[in-house]
C-alpha cells in the first residue's frame, strides 16, 4: 500500500511539474502573441478559436477587456460606433502610456465574426465590455461594466478598470479638430461675407435680423432645450413599470414632468 | 419727474464730443414721445397716483408674502437662513467687530470655520442696522423678527427700483406695469417669502438699484451717477456672490455699445468711474478680497477698462491726426494692444496670479464639467438644468410675453435698450444652465413684459398684422385646393403664371415700421386685445397667489398634514429633537449629520456639527458620507477619529415624508466614492439589475451600511396599519428587507414623535474587549478518532450523526 500511494503522490507531482512546464512555456507564448498583436494594433480582433486560447482557456496571469459589439452597419447597433471610439481611446492611451506593459490587453468581438462567443457567453446584447480578470473562472457582474448606468466614456472605462485591476491609464484623447475645424470655417465664412458684401454692410443695422437672433436665442434657452442638451434624454420614454412607449405626447410629457 | 426731463438732454448739452454729435438724428422719435407723455403734468396727480400705486405694489408684495407666517408662525425657514440668522444673532449680541473676527468653533468640528471672512456680511448688516435704528427709537423688537420680514420688506424697494429701471428704459406706465409683476412673480417670491432670511432676498434689490443707476450714469455720463452706482454695487458685492453677474454684464454692455458704434464719451465717464470705484469699494469685503484683480470671473471687466481707455485715446488721436495717418497707426495700436493683453493675461494665468473658474461658475459655461468632476455641485437639486415646466411655474405668462418686450427694444435701439437686451439674453442662458438661476432672469423678465405691454397700440397692430398673414394663408390655401380639383387638365406652365400672378396680387407689406397706422387701427379689435390682456394678467395673479401658497410657503421644519376629515397636522418633529438636544446634550457634544442639517444643528440645537450647508471642505463631507455608507464598525472607527458623540439621521418612512435621508443617500455614497474610491462604491449599493431598493431584494451592502441601520433601526416592531406587514415603509412603499437587528457601537438615544430625526449615541469604546485570540488560548490535542478518511465505517444518507467530544448545548 505505502509504495503505491507514493507512486501515485510521486507521478501527480511530476505530472504537475511538467503541465508547469507546459503552463509557463504556453502562457509566455501567448504573452509574446498577445504583446506583438497589441503593438500593432491596441484592440485585437478576436475570433472563437483565439478567444478560447487566449481569453479562456487556463493558463492566464493578465487580464484582458473585452468588447462585445457589432460593427456591421446592417445590425443597425447605433451606440455601438461611439463605445467602439471611446474603447478605443483606452487601448490607445494604454498602449502609448508610458507603464504599458503585458499584464493588461484590450480585445474586440464583432458579432459577425463569431457569434459562438456570444452564445458561449451566453449574451446577446451589444455593446458589452467584460473583464477576464487574472484569475480564472466566470466574469461576475462587477466584471461587466455597466453602460446603463455610467455611460461609456473613455474616462469611465479607465475608471472601471483602474478599479479592477489597479492599473490607472491615463486617458489621452487625440484632441479633436472637428469643432475647431467647424469654428474657423464658420469664422471664415462670416468673414468672407462680409468682404463680399464690404460695400453694402447696412444689413448689419438690420434690427429686424437681430432681433430674431435675439427671440430666437432666448426662446432656446428658457424652452428647455438647455436641458436636453445636458441631461441628453431619450427621445421616447418607456414606462419604466409596463414597458410601454408612451403612445401620445401628451402622455410622454406627463411622464417626463415626474421623472425630472 | 425731473428724471424723466433729463431724458435727452445728454446729446443736447455734449455736442462736443463727436460721436454723441453723430447720433442726435439716430435718437429715436417714440422715445422723444414717451417722455412727453411722462413729462406732461402740470397738476402733479399723475405723480400721486404713482406714488399710490407704488404704495400699494409695496403692501401687495408684502402681505402676499406672508403665508407662513400666519399659518404657521414668525419662523426662520429651511437651511441657510438658519446660519444667517445665527451669524446675525451673534453680531447683535456682541458687537461688528466681534462679528467680523468670529472663528465659529461650533462648526466644520476639528477645523472650525472663520466666519468673518467666508460670509458675505451685507445682510447680517442689514438686518442689524435695522434693529439698531429701531432700539434706538425705543421699539424694541426681537432680531428674529427682523430677519423673518426682512426680505417682504425689501420685496418692495426691489419693485420700486424696477419701477426706476423700467420708467429709463421706457414709459412710466411700463415702470408701474413692471413693479406690479416683480412684486408678485413666483420666481422672486420663491426668495423672498416671509422667512426665508438668505442673501437673495437683498441681493435683487442691490442689483435692480445698481442698474437704474448704471442706466442713468450712461445716460447723463455724469461721475456722481457713476458714483453712485459704484456704492450701490459695493452693497451688491457685500450681500451676495451673485455680484459677478454685474461685473460681467456692466462691462459687457459697454464692449456690445463701443461695436455697435454707439461709444460716447458718457459711456467712458460712466464706466471708467464705476470701474475702478467699484473694484476699490468692492475689495474691501472680507470674502471677496483681492478676487476682483486675481480670478478670472473679473478678467472681462479688466480688459473692457484697458479696451475703453484704449478706444477714448484713439478718439482722442483721431481728432488730431490726418485720416490716412490715423488709419495706419490705428491698425498697428489696435493689433500691439490685443495681443499684449492677451499674452498679458495667458501668463498670469499660468503662473498662477490669475485663478481659473472657479467650479461652479465653470459649469455654466461648460454644462457637463460638474456632472463628471463635482458631484457636490450636482447632488444640490438648486444647480440642475431648467426645464420648461419650472419656468413656467416661476414665471406663468411673463415667459412668453417678454420675448415681444425684447423685439420692441431692438425696434427702437438706444443705448440702455442694449443693456436689457444683452441681460436678457445672459439671463436666459444662465437659468437654463441652472434652476436657482431663474431668480436673476426674473426682473428682467418682468421689465420685458412690461415694455410688451405697455405697448398696446403695437400688439394689436401684429394681431392684425398675424390675422391678415391667416387670411392670406387661407386665401392661398383655397386657392390651390381649387386648383387641384378642377384644374387637372390645366398645363403646368398656366398654372404657375397664375401663381406668380396671384403672388402679386396680395400685398406683402409689414406695416409695424410706419406708425402713422396707429391712427386707423379697428377699434373693436383693440378692445378685445385689451380684455384678452387683462383676463392674462387676472390668470397671472391668480396663479402667483396660488403658487406663493402652495409651493413656496413652507417653512420646511415645520411641516403639516391634512387628515382626511381636512384637519390640520402640525409636524413639528425637527424642533422638538434639535431642542432635546439642547437641553440633554452636553455643551460640546458633537452631532455627526449629513451636511442639509448643519446649519440647523448648529441654529436651533446650539450644538458642533461635523459639516453643513457651507460645503467649503469636499473632503470633510466624503468623510461623513464614508462613515454613512460604510457598515457599522468601519463607521465607529470613522466616528471615533472624529469624536462623534451623537449621530443625527433624518427617516420618513413612518409618516411618508420623501425629503429623507435615505432618499439622499447616493449622493452620500457618491461623494464618498469621489474622495475613497477604494473604500466605497456606488454600484456595491445598487442590485445586480442596477436598481435602488431598501426592501429584501437591496443589495447587501446598502441592507448593513450605517445609515440603513441608523434609519430602521427597530422599525421592523412597529405595524403602522393592520392592511401592510410591520416595518413598512411608506416612502418607498415596500417592507424594509432588514428588519431584526442590534446595533453594537451605537445606542439609541431619541426619537422624535414621527420618527422623523432619530438621535443615536455613539459608545465608548467598552472596557472588556472579546478577545478572541490571545487570552485563554487553550490548546486541545485532536480527537485520536478521525472521522474522516476510508476508517469510517459505512455511512447511512440522513443518518443524524452522534459528534463525539461536543456538548449539545445551543452555542451562541
Amino acid at each position: 500500500m505505502r509504495p503505491s500511494l507514493f507512486a501515485i503522490f510521486s507521478l501527480i507531482i511530476l505530472v504537475q511539474l511538467s503541465t508547469c512546464q507546459v503552463d509557463s512555456n504556453a502562457l509566455s507564448e501567448k504573452i509574446e502573441q498577445l504583446t506583438e498583436w497589441s503593438l500593432k494594433k491596441p484592440v485585437i480582433r478576436l475570433n472563437f478559436e483565439k478567444f478560447k486560447h487566449f481569453v479562456k482557456s487556463a493558463p492566464r496571469n493578465y487580464s484582458i477587456v473585452v468588447m462585445l459589439t457589432a460593427l456591421a452597419p446592417h445590425r443597425g447597433c447605433q451606440i455601438c460606433r461611439p463605445a467602439n471610439d471611446e474603447f478605443q481611446i483606452v487601448a490607445q492611451s494604454w498602449r502609448y502610456s508610458p507603464q504599458f506593459s503585458n499584464k493588461l490587453f484590450f480585445a474586440m468581438v464583432d458579432f459577425d465574426d463569431a457569434p459562438d462567443i456570444f452564445k458561449m457567453l451566453n449574451t446577446a446584447s451589444a455593446p458589452q465590455f467584460i473583464m477576464f480578470g487574472r484569475k480564472q473562472g466566470k466574469p461576475k457582474t462587477a466584471d461587466h461594466f455597466d453602460i446603463s448606468r455610467v455611460g461609456f466614456s473613455a474616462e469611465q472605462i479607465a475608471k472601471w478598470i483602474n478599479d479592477r485591476t489597479d492599473i490607472n491609464i491615463r486617458i489621452f484623447r487625440p484632441p479633436n479638430y472637428s469643432g475647431l475645424l467647424l469654428v474657423v470655417l464658420l469664422v471664415s465664412m462670416i468673414a468672407s461675407l462680409l468682404y463680399v458684401k464690404r460695400n453694402n454692410l447696412e444689413f448689419l443695422y438690420n434690427k429686424t435680423t437681430w432681433s430674431m437672433i435675439v427671440i430666437s436665442a432666448i426662446l432656446i434657452f428658457i424652452s428647455g432645450q438647455m436641458w436636453n442638451q445636458i441631461r441628453g434624454p431619450p427621445m421616447v420614454y418607456r414606462n419604466p413599470k409596463t414597458g410601454q412607449v408612451p403612445w401620445s405626447l401628451v402622455e410622454q410629457a406627463w411622464w417626463f414632468s415626474f421623472s425630472a | 419727474m425731473s428724471n424723466v426731463t433729463k431724458r435727452n438732454v445728454p446729446s443736447a448739452t455734449k455736442p462736443s464730443t463727436s460721436a454723441a454729435a453723430q447720433k442726435p438724428a439716430k435718437q429715436e422719435p417714440e422715445s422723444i414721445v414717451h417722455s412727453k407723455n411722462d413729462a406732461h403734468d402740470p397738476t402733479g396727480v399723475k405723480t400721486i397716483l404713482i406714488v399710490a400705486c407704488l404704495g400699494c405694489i409695496w403692501l401687495i408684495g408684502f402681505a402676499s408674502r406672508l403665508f407662513s407666517v400666519i399659518r404657521y408662525e414668525s419662523i426662520i425657514h429651511e437651511f441657510d437662513p438658519w446660519f444667517n440668522y445665527r451669524a446675525t444673532y451673534h453680531m447683535v449680541t456682541t458687537s461688528f467687530y466681534e462679528f467680523l473676527n468670529w472663528f465659529d468653533e461650533r462648526a466644520w468640528y476639528p477645523l472650525g470655520r472663520i466666519v468673518g471672512g467666508t460670509v458675505y456680511p451685507g445682510l447680517m448688516i442689514t438686518s442689524g442696522g435695522i434693529h439698531w435704528l429701531l432700539s434706538n427709537m425705543n421699539i424694541t423688537i426681537h432680531i428674529r423678527e427682523i430677519c423673518v420680514f426682512l426680505a417682504p420688506f425689501f420685496s418692495g424697494l426691489t419693485a420700486i427700483s424696477t419701477y426706476l429701471l423700467t420708467k429709463e428704459l421706457w414709459s412710466q406706465g411700463a415702470g408701474l406695469f413692471a413693479a406690479a409683476f416683480i412684486g408678485i412673480v413666483p420666481g422672486y417670491i420663491s426668495r423672498s417669502v416671509a422667512g426665508s432670511y438668505d442673501n437673495e432676498g437683498i441681493a435683487i434689490f442691490a442689483l435692480m438699484f445698481t442698474y437704474y443707476l448704471w442706466i442713468k450714469s450712461v445716460k447723463t455720463g455724469r461721475v456722481f451717477w457713476a458714483i453712485l452706482t459704484a456704492l450701490s454695487y459695493f452693497y451688491m458685492v457685500s450681500a451676495w456672490g451673485g455680484y459677478v453677474f454685474i461685473i460681467n454684464l456692466i462691462p459687457l454692455h459697454v464692449f456690445v455699445l463701443m461695436i455697435i458704434g454707439r461709444y460716447s464719451d458718457r459711456i467712458y465717464v460712466a464706466y471708467s468711474v464705476f470701474y475702478i470705484i467699484g473694484t476699490i469699494l468692492s475689495m474691501q469685503i472680507p470674502f471677496v478680497g483681492f478676487q476682483p484683480i486675481r480670478t478670472s470671473e473679473h478678467m472681462a471687466a479688466a480688459g473692457t477698462f484697458a479696451l475703453i481707455q484704449a478706444y477714448a485715446f484713439l478718439n482722442y488721436l483721431k481728432s488730431k491726426l490726418s485720416a490716412k495717418e490715423f488709419r495706419s497707426f490705428f491698425i498697428f495700436a489696435v493689433t500691439l494692444a490685443a495681443g499684449v493683453v492677451f499674452a498679458g493675461v495667458v501668463a498670469l494665468t499660468y503662473f498662477g496670479y490669475i485663478a481659473p473658474w472657479s467650479g461652479r461658475f465653470y459649469s455654466l459655461w461648460d454644462t457637463g464639467y460638474a456632472k463628471i468632476h463635482i458631484p457636490i455641485i450636482t447632488s444640490v437639486s438648486e444647480h440642475q438644468p431648467t426645464t420648461w415646466t419650472s419656468f413656467f411655474f416661476d414665471l406663468h405668462i411673463l415667459a412668453c410675453i417678454f420675448p415681444a418686450g425684447v423685439w420692441f427694444c431692438i425696434k427702437e435701439l438706444n443705448d440702455e435698450r442694449v443693456f436689457i437686451v444683452l441681460y436678457a439674453v445672459f439671463a436666459s442662458y444662465f437659468a437654463g444652465v441652472m434652476v436657482r438661476l431663474i431668480l436673476t432672469l426674473t426682473p428682467v423678465v418682468c421689465i420685458l413684459s412690461a415694455i410688451a405691454l405697455s405697448n398696446l397700440n403695437l400688439v394689436v397692430q401684429i394681431i392684425e398684422i398675424f390675422c391678415h398673414e391667416i387670411n392670406i394663408f387661407f386665401r392661398t390655401l383655397e386657392y390651390y385646393l381649387f386648383d387641384e380639383n378642377i384644374g387637372q387638365d390645366k398645363s403646368v406652365d398656366k398654372e404657375l403664371k397664375d401663381k406668380s400672378q396671384y403672388d402679386e396680387k396680395v400685398p406683402r407689406s409689414f406695416p409695424l415700421s410706419k406708425p402713422q397706422q396707429d391712427k386707423n387701427l379697428n377699434p373693436n379689435l383693440k378692445t378685445f386685445v385689451v380684455i384678452a390682456l387683462a383676463v392674462l394678467l387676472v390668470l397671472f395673479a391668480a396663479h402667483c397667489t396660488w403658487v406663493t401658497s402652495n409651493a413656496y410657503s413652507s417653512p420646511s421644519i415645520v411641516l403639516a398634514t391634512y387628515s382626511e376629515s381636512g384637519q390640520r397636522q402640525i409636524i413639528d418633529d425637527f424642533r422638538e429633537a434639535y431642542y432635546w438636544l439642547r437641553k440633554n446634550t452636553q455643551d460640546d457634544a458633537r452631532i455627526m449629520s449629513w451636511w442639509d442639517y448643519g446649519y440647523q444643528i448648529a441654529g436651533m440645537g446650539n450644538r458642533t456639527t461635523l459639516v453643513d450647508n457651507n460645503t467649503w471642505n469636499n473632503s470633510h463631507i466624503a468623510l461623513v458620507g464614508k462613515a454613512m455608507s460604510s457598515n457599522e464598525s468601519e463607521a465607529y472607527k470613522i466616528m471615533r477619529e472624529l469624536d462623534v458623540d451623537y449621530v443625527l439621521v433624518i427617516f420618513g418612512g413612518l409618516i411618508g415624508y420623501s425629503g429623507d435621508d435615505i432618499n439622499k443617500f447616493l449622493w452620500m455614497v457618491r461623494i464618498a466614492e469621489g474622495e475613497h474610491p477604494k473604500d466605497i462604491r456606488e454600484s456595491d449599493y445598487f442590485t445586480e439589475q442596477g436598481e435602488f431598493r431598501v426592501d429584501a431584494g437591496g443589495s447587501k451592502t446598502l441592507l448593513n451600511c450605517l445609515m440603513y441601520k441608523l434609519s430602521y433601526y427597530r422599525f421592523g416592531e412597529i405595524q403602522v396599519d393592520y392592511r401592510t406587514p410591520p416595518g413598512f415603509d411608506r416612502t418607498r412603499n415596500v417592507e424594509i428587507g432588514n428588519k431584526n437587528f442590534k446595533l453594537e457601537h451605537l445606542e439609541e438615544a431619541f426619537t422624535s414623535e414621527h420618527w422623523i430625526v432619530r438621535i443615536f449615541r455613539v459608545k465608548e469604546p467598552s472596557n472588556r474587549t472579546p478577545n478572541k485570540d490571545l487570552l485563554r488560548k487553550i490548546k486541545r490535542n485532536k480527537s485520536v478518532h478521525s472521522k474522516k478518511g476510508k476508517k469510517r465505517q459505512g455511512v447511512i444518507k440522513n443518518k443524524p450523526v452522534v459528534v463525539k467530544g461536543k456538548s449539545a448545548t445551543i452555542k451562541k
